[in-house]
């Protein structure tokens, strides 16, 4: 759709201008003060969208939040006391808590194995293409699939068990203990996932110069220095987009697995907060509290991901 | 009048009188289960009955996604419009909702001492909120091969909690089989566990006490049944990595293949009596009660425990109340309930049908029972959810060897008496 120009011309005897004033700032400021409405009228459908589904339920998940309500009758406004009770009330919150911290502790890994193996198909590992696809395929399948999968291999008399027998080494119940539990959905998750990071830090690679690293290989830099001293460098912004939203997928992305591989057992060994949420509300008929544990899950992962921006900003100016 | 007006009448008449109020009624019915192979012949008995009583009247069953059911009745039951019945389960799922059903009390009457499973479809001051079509419980299956290779009589199940300690001890020692196998990854079935132990010993009073939630967990009757399990589980008599088995598929399977001798299955739909015996073969499969413990069992004699599985209520809001009403009667009458009997292996909530000609020894046993030795409300499915939750977090624990009776009483008890529930 074009805009005329016509209208837009200054009019004689404008007012808009200083009287004597030449005719060239005038027609700029008329110029200028349509287009910056159309501004707004482009994007006015975006910020309908954010406000319609994003904010108006954001702020009725805080109203709900400070309720209690058994999803039938009338809600009970109870100011903060879902808020203490889960945090001075709730073991099984606390345990939620801890597990996450577990599972955020495990970021390095989450984004420096696919850093390195990005790293090396770019720099010309034999059968790379290969490597690149493989890496791809579990991105592709529901949770729900590779959940299935990893417990028949999993299971106390499954696949994997059988093979360390064969090595003399005890059967494990990986997702039946506590110890382990946790454990295995999040070396599960990563295989199924690090396919994207894999992908995206290629896409990064591809604008690393050539020449940089060719100039590393001349001045007899082995290849743990290139990466460490030349690649990684450039690539701390993708490194840091990277890092912001595997973290993010760790505290929303694993319920499936969660769902299909452990039922957040044994005990509370794999509950994290989505699954705590979704028993809240859907098993136990609150969803005022459910509503304030996500509130809490919002927060924290709103500080993490402004934390992890200034310090990523910090390193990459130091 | 002229001859041009009469003549419009007599036209118009019988065109009037075919269309009477009763042919323009039709009943629709929300279920998630009619399309079903095995459920349809079922409808269809009940619903041709119905059709060739009530002439002119019609019933559309329209089946929904079980996962999104209660979504989409909840819409329903907002706008106050939509099916005159409805299929339902029992227990919170039709007392929660008991504003949008019609109270059936009176209307059943004549019927109640008929049918079984009520407690499940009634509400908290005594309504009657749906009619009960099927039965649903736990007993426990065993494999008369094992029985047999153990040395064991297979016609003799066990009936004490010491006697049930010879059989494992024998299927342990004497076959390469495990004595039970639960699948517990959802925990359901540690719960369930819980449960059969506690009917073992408990009087009714000490039920309703537990379900009320009235019940400390430090008390010997709350107690006993988590020591007993935890027993069997240091005994060895589950077979290895029940956190990581599913119950209605890989404890099936198990036991279907027989690993395992025992397993604790349900009374209708899946890893029931029909699914066992049409697998191993009828001859092959017994069932027992959940045992005696502590008690002589010709004095704890209600032990199997039953209450309504589905049933069907009717919506508040229907124009044809009492056509509604005759047809979730009819859907309870024992000649279509034998129908489902036959296609689906239900167990029917009506007393009345004809067992003539049901060879299954599982269902007739059932059947008998049923009779004289059944208990209704499960204290697993009964018990306030936030505590069922808890119990099952801790059979979890104790079937990894994590917890004991100590600990889970400790992390029960705290939950009853804490104010955050």
């Amino acid at each position: 759709m074009g805009v005329s120009t016509q209208n837009m011309a200054p009019r004689p005897g404008s007012s808009t201008g200083p009287a004597g004033a030449s005719s060239r700032p005038q027609r700029r400021f008329s110029m200028r003060e349509p287009e910056r409405y159309l501004g707004y009228l482009f994007i006015l459908p975006a910020i309908a969208l954010l406000v319609v589904f994003r904010f108006v339920p954001l702020i009725e998940g805080g109203y709900l939040s400070m309720t209690r309500w058994d999803g039938i009758s009338e809600p009970v406004f109870t100011g903060f006391e879902n808020y203490r009770l889960l945090f001075t009330d709730d073991p099984v919150f606390r345990d939620t808590m801890v597990n996450t911290l577990v599972v955020l502790a495990t970021l390095p890994i989450w984004v420096l194995l696919p850093l390195l193996l990005a790293t090396f198909i770019h720099l010309g590992v034999a059968g790379g293409q290969f490597y690149r696809n493989v890496y791809f395929i579990p991105v592709v399948l529901a949770s729900v699939i590779i959940g299935s999968m990893f417990n028949i291999l999993l299971r106390y008399d499954g696949n994997f068990n059988q093979i360390l027998g064969l090595l003399g080494i005890e059967a494990v119940d990986w997702l039946g203990e506590s110890r382990t539990a946790l454990g295995t959905v999040i070396v599960v998750q990563i295989w199924s996932s690090f396919g994207m990071a894999v992908l995206i830090f290629l896409a990064g690679l591809a604008s690393v110069p050539s020449d940089l690293i060719d100039a590393a290989k001349v001045a007899g830099a082995s290849l743990w220095q290139t990466i460490w001293y030349v690649v990684i460098p450039i690539m701390m912004p993708i490194v840091e987009f990277v890092s912001v939203i595997t973290m993010i997928s760790m505290l929303t992305s694993m319920f499936g697995l969660i769902y299909v591989m452990t039922a957040g057992g044994p005990g509370t060994a794999t509950y994290l907060p989505e699954y705590l949420i979704w028993i809240l509300q859907g098993e136990l008929n609150r969803p005022g509290y459910a509503a304030a544990t996500g509130m809490i899950v919002f927060i924290l992962i709103g500080i993490l991901a402004l934390l992890q921006i200034r310090f990523m900003k910090r390193e990459v100016e130091l | 009048m002229n001859i041009r007006t009469v003549a419009a009448w007599m036209t118009a008449l019988p065109l009037l009188a075919s269309v009477t109020p009763v042919s323009a009624q039709q009943l629709t019915v929300w279920d998630f289960k009619s399309a079903d192979p095995v459920v349809a012949p079922y409808i269809a008995s009940a619903r041709k009955d119905f059709e060739s009583s009530h002439p002119g009247v019609t019933i559309k069953h329209v089946m929904q996604p079980h996962d999104r059911f209660y979504t989409i009745l909840g819409t329903a039951i907002s706008a106050g419009q939509g099916p005159d019945v409805v299929l339902l389960h029992g227990g919170a799922q039709t007392t929660s909702r008991a504003e949008a059903w019609v109270p059936l009390t009176d209307a059943v009457a004549d019927i109640k001492a008929d049918v079984y499973g009520w407690d499940a479809f009634t509400g908290a001051n005594g309504t009657v909120l749906a009619v009960p079509i099927t039965l649903q419980g736990n007993a426990v299956y065993y494999n008369k091969q094992l029985y047999k290779e153990a040395g064991l009589d297979p016609e003799k199940p066990p009936q004490t909690w010491e006697e049930l300690s010879t059989v494992c001890k024998a299927i342990i020692e004497r076959t390469k089989a495990d004595c039970f196998v639960v699948g517990n990854k959802s925990g359901s079935q540690g719960a369930g566990w819980y449960s059969s132990l506690a009917l073992g010993m408990w009087s009714e009073a000490d039920k309703e006490r537990f379900i009320a939630g009235k019940m400390s967990w430090n008390e010997p009757a709350a107690r006993v049944p988590l020591e007993r399990l935890e027993t069997m589980i240091k005994e060895g008599w589950f077979k290895k990595g029940a956190n990581s088995l599913e119950t209605f598929t890989d404890a099936i399977n198990e036991f279907m293949r027989g690993s395992a001798a025992n397993t604790m299955g349900l009374l209708s739909d899946i890893s029931n009596w029909k699914q066992y015996e049409d697998f191993m073969g009828a001859e092959n499969v017994g069932v027992f009660m959940p045992v005696a413990i502590g008690v002589d069992p010709a004095q704890q004699t209600h032990r199997l425990p039953i209450d309504g599985g589905i049933g069907f209520a009717v919506t508040r809001w229907t124009p044809h109340r009492d056509l509604a009403i005759e047809y979730v009667k009819t859907l309870v009458g024992p000649v279509h309930q034998r129908v489902f009997l036959d296609s689906a292996g239900a167990l029917p909530a009506s007393a009345k049908v004809d067992l003539e000609g049901v060879t299954s020894p599982g269902a007739r046993q059932i059947f008998e029972w049923m009779a004289c030795c059944s208990v209704s409300k499960r204290p697993a499915s009964f018990m306030p959810l936030d505590l069922n939750k808890e119990l099952i977090r801790q059979t979890q624990l104790m079937f990894a060897g994590e917890a004991t009776t100590d600990s889970a009483v400790k992390a029960l008890e705290a939950l009853r008496t804490s104010t955050n529930r």
